[in-house]
């Protein structure tokens, strides 16, 4: 049996009022691996994070690190450091004696614990401000404190709750890629929460998509932006116009449904019976659009016909809505390079396309 | 006061006296008599009911005072007398004596009660609730609060009669009525309140997630309560202990009726002296009183920085 440094086994939490906040949670994290767990407020991200911490406790089911049982174990004798969303620093401390608290618990002779904090000061570019009392430093120095203070302990497992939301646009960047380098460096296990999945995709190994309390999807980021496994996946990751189908059908590596416009061939994400209802899953970026002429894809596999119904320009992407009729409409992403393209507008009449490999059939929600 | 800063600051950047009529000028001006204006009342009724009575205060500590008259000439009299009798000076050891107990015993009873209010229950509604029951016995009078501790601690009262039935005591408790230790006892009971309030606000404003940080490094209970908990709400436990000084040490009611005579504080021989029209000799004990409630809150003030800390 291999050793995980993380398992959740069956792990529930429901509150004492009956609602239940995760249900059936089952998840290893192997040694030094970046898991990010993604999902709208109150999809009991936060909550897993909470229970491996041991702040909430569990309702079922098993925690386990490094193979020992720590369900019942309160959070102080939890090998995990935890940093908060608000950074949670002791206001009465400056930077230096901040840093050292996890240090001085353990009483660490002042001589170690000095040289330790000294050290991660260093590392974390805070020497500087070793004297200054904390609510006076600006928002990236009180995360790198933060994580300093969670680090020096020497965790098994780093747990990090939304540790970018406090930050502004151009901090977030920058933090993000401290992280990611500071944890390759350092090589222990980072568990972090996030509803921004531009943070999840960037940051992480492995991403835990989460919705109302359930796993939906535990996949590597490029797995969980091509292919989604569920409708909610679908929505939540990437911009995908979806179409809902019926009568699934085979044929060889490929998968149809019976869409409103037509037949749809895309991969299955996950095994479905035949005939069952599902959805096919477009990614924008994936579309190709033309000038509506019936010559233009000889095949007519997955072509769809609409008018422009918005365009507008980002940088070098080209964002189209195209309305199909009977309230349908598609979004496409193109290359602003193609002057051709960009000439069309609103009302002008298009076919878009979309090769089978980039679609993606999920069961119906 | 910052207004008054403000404009006054204002003022000497617009020294120059050619730009005196200037829009700016105007406005500093405006300002200036607006800060003035906000500031006058309270400048007025301290000036009139505070600095004036005090300065009266000393001033007539140093009349003349015979046994059915006072005039203002001036003597070092009632002075002498306070500083050379042993009633005096014992009445201001007790007064600094009962302050001190009560202080402690407010804020080690008043402490958890203000931990548990603030810090363990976190629903708002409920933590008003507490805090209104805390007030509760404020809606009788002030006297009849003290006076009801006398059916308690009695010789035939509830405690002697309890201990007395369960035959814990043979003869009932003398000391608990009548003596200083009522006294004690009517005092934390009645300022208790005062000490509990300041700290709970203190406490309710701990953000839970730092106490979470410290037990996620390792802090066990009483390692967060004294590296966390206390210093985060030492600027209540200050206020709390400024609010009970000030009224304890100016106290006379709950030694008057729970001492029987035995307890006589400061407060006591200032009510004494004012009622037999010996003024001046009452006046020295108000100032001494006065000079050892600015010591006592001065070196309060020395422990924690309050317009720092909040």
């Amino acid at each position: 049996m291999t050793i995980h440094d993380l398992e959740l086994i069956d792990v529930c939490k429901t509150y004492p009022d009956g609602t239940t906040a995760v249900s059936d949670f089952n998840l290893q994290v192997e040694p030094g691996e970046f898991v990010a767990f993604l999902g709208p407020s109150g999809c009991g991200k936060t909550t897993t994070l909470r229970m491996i911490a041991g702040f909430e406790s569990i309702s079922s089911g098993r925690i386990m690190i490094k193979s020992k049982d720590v369900s019942n174990i309160p959070p102080e004798r939890r090998p995990t450091s935890m940093i908060f969303q608000n950074y949670a620093l002791f206001p009465h401390m400056n930077v230096r004696e901040n840093i050292g608290f996890g240090l001085d618990v353990k009483k660490m002779p002042a001589a170690e614990r000095d040289r330790k904090v000294d050290r991660i000061m260093d590392m974390f570019g805070l020497s500087e401000l070793a004297e200054r009392k904390v609510d006076r430093l600006s928002g990236g120095q009180r995360q790198r404190i933060a994580l300093a203070r969670g680090l020096v302990v020497e965790p098994q497992i780093l747990l990090l709750d939304e540790p970018l939301g406090a930050l502004d646009a151009n901090l977030r960047r920058v933090i993000q890629n401290e992280l990611k380098l500071l944890q390759r460096e350092l090589g222990i296990t980072f568990v972090f929460v996030t509803h921004a999945q531009s943070e999840a995709l960037g940051l992480s190994d492995r991403i835990v998509v989460m919705n109302s309390g359930r796993i939906e999807q535990i996949s590597r980021p490029h797995e969980l932006y091509t292919r989604p496994r569920t409708a909610f996946v679908a929505h939540f990751i990437g911009s995908n116009t979806t179409l809902a189908g019926s009568d699934l059908a085979f044929e060889g590596e490929n998968a149809s449904v019976q869409t409103a416009f037509g037949r749809m061939t895309g991969r299955c994400s996950t095994p479905m019976a035949a005939g069952a209802q599902a959805m096919a899953v477009i990614p924008a970026e994936a579309m190709r659009i033309s000038a509506a002429s019936p010559k233009a894809v000889p095949t007519g596999q997955n072509q769809l016909h609409g008018r422009i119904h918005m365009r507008h320009a980002v940088g070098s992407i080209g964002h189209f809505k195209i309305d199909l009729g009977g309230g349908h409409v598609v979004d496409v992403e193109t290359s602003t390079d193609n002057k051709h393209l960009m000439a069309l507008t609103v009302g002008d009449a298009v076919s878009v396309d979309c090769p089978p490999e980039r679609i993606t059939i999920v069961p119906a929600s | 006061m910052e207004i008054a800063e403000k404009a006054s600051s204002g003022v000497s950047t617009v020294s120059v006296r050619a730009s005196a009529d200037s829009p700016a000028a105007r406005r500093q001006r405006r300002e200036r008599r607006r800060a003035y204006f906000l500031l006058a009342p309270g400048v007025l009724w301290m000036v009139l009911f505070m600095v004036v009575p005090m300065i009266m205060v000393v001033y007539v500590s140093f009349w003349t005072q015979t046994t059915f008259a006072i005039h203002p000439t001036i003597t070092t009299d009632s002075w002498v007398r306070f500083l050379t009798s042993s009633t005096y000076l014992t009445s201001t050891w007790t007064t600094i004596r009962i302050w001190a107990i009560v202080l402690v015993a407010t804020l080690v009873i008043g402490y958890p009660v203000a931990l548990f209010i603030g810090l363990l229950v976190r629903n708002t509604t409920v933590q008003t609730t507490l805090l209104i029951l805390c007030i509760i016995p404020f809606w009788t009078s002030f006297l009849i609060r003290i006076i009801a501790w006398r059916p308690m601690l009695g010789t035939q009262g509830a405690i002697n009669t309890i201990l007395l039935d369960l035959h814990l005591i043979d003869h009932p408790l003398r000391f608990l009525l009548f003596s200083e230790f009522s006294v004690l006892v009517g005092m934390t009971q009645i300022y208790c309140v005062f000490m509990v309030g300041p700290i709970t606000f203190m406490l309710s404003r701990i953000d839970p997630s730092i106490i979470e940080a410290a037990r996620d490094l390792g802090a066990g209970f009483w390692r967060i309560f004294w590296k966390i908990i206390l210093p985060l709400s030492l600027p209540g436990v200050m206020v709390g202990s400024i609010f009970v000084s000030v009224m304890v040490l100016g106290e006379f009611a709950t030694a008057a009726s729970l001492s029987g005579r035995k307890v006589n504080l400061l407060g006591n021989i200032i009510v004494t002296q004012v009622g037999s029209l010996k003024w001046a000799f009452a006046s020295v004990a108000g100032v001494v009183l006065t000079i050892i409630i600015v010591v006592v809150i001065t070196a309060l003030l020395r422990v924690v920085n309050i317009r720092k800390e909040v």
